[in-house]
């Protein structure tokens, strides 16, 4: 999914902008509807259908072409990468904080696979000794 | 008197605020937007919780949302407008 397959159209489906952010290798389509409902990605729900507005897309992602007068101009493809893998890694960073929660504190409709390898809580469970100590002294 | 008009006006405030809510453009901008954002006249039923015959009315003028229905179509609308800029 390239910039001129987006431009001209007023809206995205989320696994159009997930294959357009993803650059070759889509993102899962998760992160992109986190992100929406993070109101990181503009979009429209109309009944099942999310539509994400194009334009504000393109200038978020064409956000770097916009430099000082006196900067020499960069060339625009690498502007739309730099600021892909921006996005893209932001978008993952906000994956892995929310599997980080998930484990943490167990999403049961994520499934209970994260949630049982996580040892956490193993500590706030042991019980504490009066003298602080370990009774051997 | 005046502490009853007091009192009146917050509800009074209220209704013009949902009567002005629930205005819709004209039917036919009412179909160019949603045709503009390429919604089909069943998603939009879907989202409105009424039939896609319902919406077609709207679209023609044949009939008009009652105020409920009215404030959830003018929030779409204005939400599809805003976004195709």
């Amino acid at each position: 999914m390239s910039v001129e397959s987006l431009r001209g159209r007023n809206f995205a489906s989320v696994r159009e902008v997930a294959e357009f952010l993803g650059d070759g290798e889509p993102l899962d389509e998760r992160t992109v509807r986190r992100a929406i409902e993070q109101g990181q990605i503009p979009a429209v729900k109309v009944g099942t259908k999310t539509l994400i507005p194009v334009a504000p897309l393109l200038a978020m992602i064409q956000a770097p072409d916009i430099a000082p007068a006196e900067a020499p101009p960069a060339p625009a493809v690498d502007a739309v990468s730099a600021a892909r893998e921006i996005l893209r890694g932001a978008l993952r960073a906000l994956d892995a904080l929310s599997g980080y929660h998930e484990r943490d504190h167990g999403d049961p409709s994520e499934g209970s696979a994260a949630g049982q390898s996580a040892p956490v809580g193993g500590l706030d469970v042991l019980p504490l000794r009066p003298n602080g100590g370990t009774g051997a002294a | 008197m005046s502490t009853r008009s007091a009192n009146l006006d917050p509800p009074a405030r209220e209704l013009a605020a949902e009567v002005a809510a629930a205005r819709l453009p004209s039917p036919a901008v009412r179909r160019r937007i949603r045709t503009k954002a390429g919604i089909g006249l069943r998603e939009m039923a879907r989202h409105l919780d009424v039939t896609p015959m319902t919406v077609q009315r709207w679209e023609r003028g044949t009939s008009t949302p009652r105020r409920d229905r009215a404030i959830a179509y003018r929030r779409l609308l204005d939400e599809l407008s805003e976004a195709l800029g």
